[in-house]
């Protein structure tokens, strides 16, 4: 028997405790929705091979408990998540439908009602998967996420630093993500988040894009755009952001700048996609976008 | 802290407490069906895709397959076999399932009934899409969907007319948004 036992801390600095030991091999569960199918493979209830060493988790750790962690609200002009709050509670949320509907958009396109119930927005960061969907929405809200451990204390880090290779993060050893802030979008902030999946419901993104723009008139003054599931890591497209600022938006205008998505993303073929739609579509997805934001949609 | 290497848990399940002594490693779906007898949920794809084995975890609608039976401890569960009607025979939900044939092999049919039921508590008058939206997570093979959707019409229609109270369906305790 490999796993030997479930911790379910009573608040933040015990969970920390419980994670600090790297000897007990702690594996950190929230939702559940990606840790559980991964226990699945680790065959935790198979002896291990003799003569090696049994690298599989001994502890887990349930962090979904915590209130701590738990909870949506307003900091300093920052909206403030705890990482441990699921999708669900971030998708239906009032403040986060008004103030950031990239992130609310994001997190009600994740995997389906009964995911939504589970997964949490700090787990779709630290698992760190490309096609991450609240990645993008973040990136495009310029996040900060506080992190936390026993060693190290906490600290905060931009989300664009966070993502440092394929499913790497700057998560160090019995590090967790314990809240999400980002700046309250202000009046001429729009937010939105588009995802191209296989099909509606409970898909993995082949694209996923959010953008954040502050329009005066139709003259961009400032954009910011996430990408999801087009290179190893959920990236910005700076480039497009650059091109953007301070022009007079049009459709040509966005088409132009849209191209420059390419300095950023480098797709893989894979089961849902190949490396060629990903690019014709990222691109097609932000133009359009881009467009929606500044021509249509007036609110 | 709660450490312990076989844990001893107690479910509240369909109202009764059950003590249970698990593994850290035992899902909940595993502990309904094998120690509770409770064969309604099915274990269909065991990564929480297809939602066969969806029970309500406090009143909300959760993934028995990636839910551990360990993390559960103290909470109400409620199964298939916890929904009846008010005279203890069927549900309204569960009738409109048999008299729209939403049923063919049965084995979304537990899960269809929970999210129907869930929805209708949030929604009593739900559109066609937002339905469809909401048992997105809940795969049916056989029926194409119509039926279903037909049944959960038709129940939202009897309910709203008071035919039930739909706190009858599991509690009522939804997450709590603090901060």
């Amino acid at each position: 028997m490999s796993l030997q036992s479930y911790v379910r801390p009573r608040g933040l600095d015990d969970a920390l405790a419980a994670l600090a030991d790297p000897r007990t091999r702690p594996l950190i569960i929230a939702g559940g929705t990606d840790v559980i199918p991964a226990m699945r493979k680790m065959r935790l209830g198979e002896p291990q091979a003799a003569g090696d060493d049994d690298d599989r988790p001994g502890v887990v750790v349930d962090l979904s408990q915590l209130d701590e962690l738990r909870g949506i609200g307003e900091k300093d002009g920052m909206l403030l998540i705890g990482a441990a709050t699921t999708m669900g509670a971030i998708a239906r949320h009032e403040l986060v439908k008004d103030r950031a509907p990239a992130l609310a958009a994001a997190a009600a396109s994740v995997g389906s009602p009964l995911v939504r119930n589970r997964a949490t927005v700090g787990g779709n960061l630290a698992t760190a998967s490309p096609s991450a969907d609240t990645a993008p929405a973040l990136l495009a809200a310029n996040a900060v996420l506080g992190l936390a451990s026993a060693r190290q204390g906490r600290r905060e880090v931009s989300i664009t630093d966070f993502f440092v290779g394929y499913r790497r993060t700057l998560l160090q050893p019995g590090e967790i993500v314990a809240y999400i802030l980002l700046p309250l979008s202000r009046g001429l902030v729009r937010g939105r988040f588009e995802k191209v999946g296989l099909r509606n419901a409970d898909a993995i993104s082949m694209v996923c894009v959010a953008v954040e723009m502050e329009l005066d008139g139709r003259v961009c003054r400032e954009a910011r755009i996430g990408l999801g599931a087009v290179a190893a890591v959920p990236v910005r497209a700076f480039a497009v952001e650059a091109a953007l600022k301070d022009r007079e938006i049009d459709e040509a205008v966005a088409r132009e700048c849209a191209k420059l998505v390419h300095e950023h993303i480098s797709p893989i073929d894979d089961l849902r996609a190949s490396a060629r739609y990903r690019s014709w579509v990222a691109e097609a997805v932000v133009a359009r976008m881009i467009i929606d934001m500044a021509c249509k949609a007036r609110s | 802290m709660l450490t312990s290497c076989t844990n001893a848990i107690v479910l509240t399940v369909n109202g009764d407490d059950h003590m249970l002594v698990v593994e850290p490693n035992d899902l909940l779906i595993n502990v309904l069906r094998n120690d509770l007898g409770l064969t309604g949920a099915k274990y269909g794809c065991g990564t929480g895709q297809c939602g066969a084995c969806t029970v309500l975890i406090d009143g909300q609608p959760t993934l028995s397959c990636i839910t551990l039976a360990v993390a559960c401890d103290g909470k109400k569960v409620t199964t298939i076999e916890g929904i009846t009607g008010p005279d203890g025979g069927l549900h309204p939900i569960q009738e409109e399932f048999l008299n729209e044939n939403a049923v063919q092999c049965g084995f979304c049919t537990p899960g269809m009934i929970l999210m129907a039921g869930d929805l209708l508590q949030r929604n009593p008058h739900p559109t066609e899409d937002e339905i469809r939206h909401h048992i997105k997570g809940n795969i049916c093979r056989c029926t194409g969907y119509n039926g279903i959707v037909r049944a959960i019409q038709n129940a939202a229609q009897r309910m709203a007319a008071g035919e039930k109270p739909l706190e009858a369906l599991g509690t009522t305790v939804r997450e709590v948004v603090k901060r």
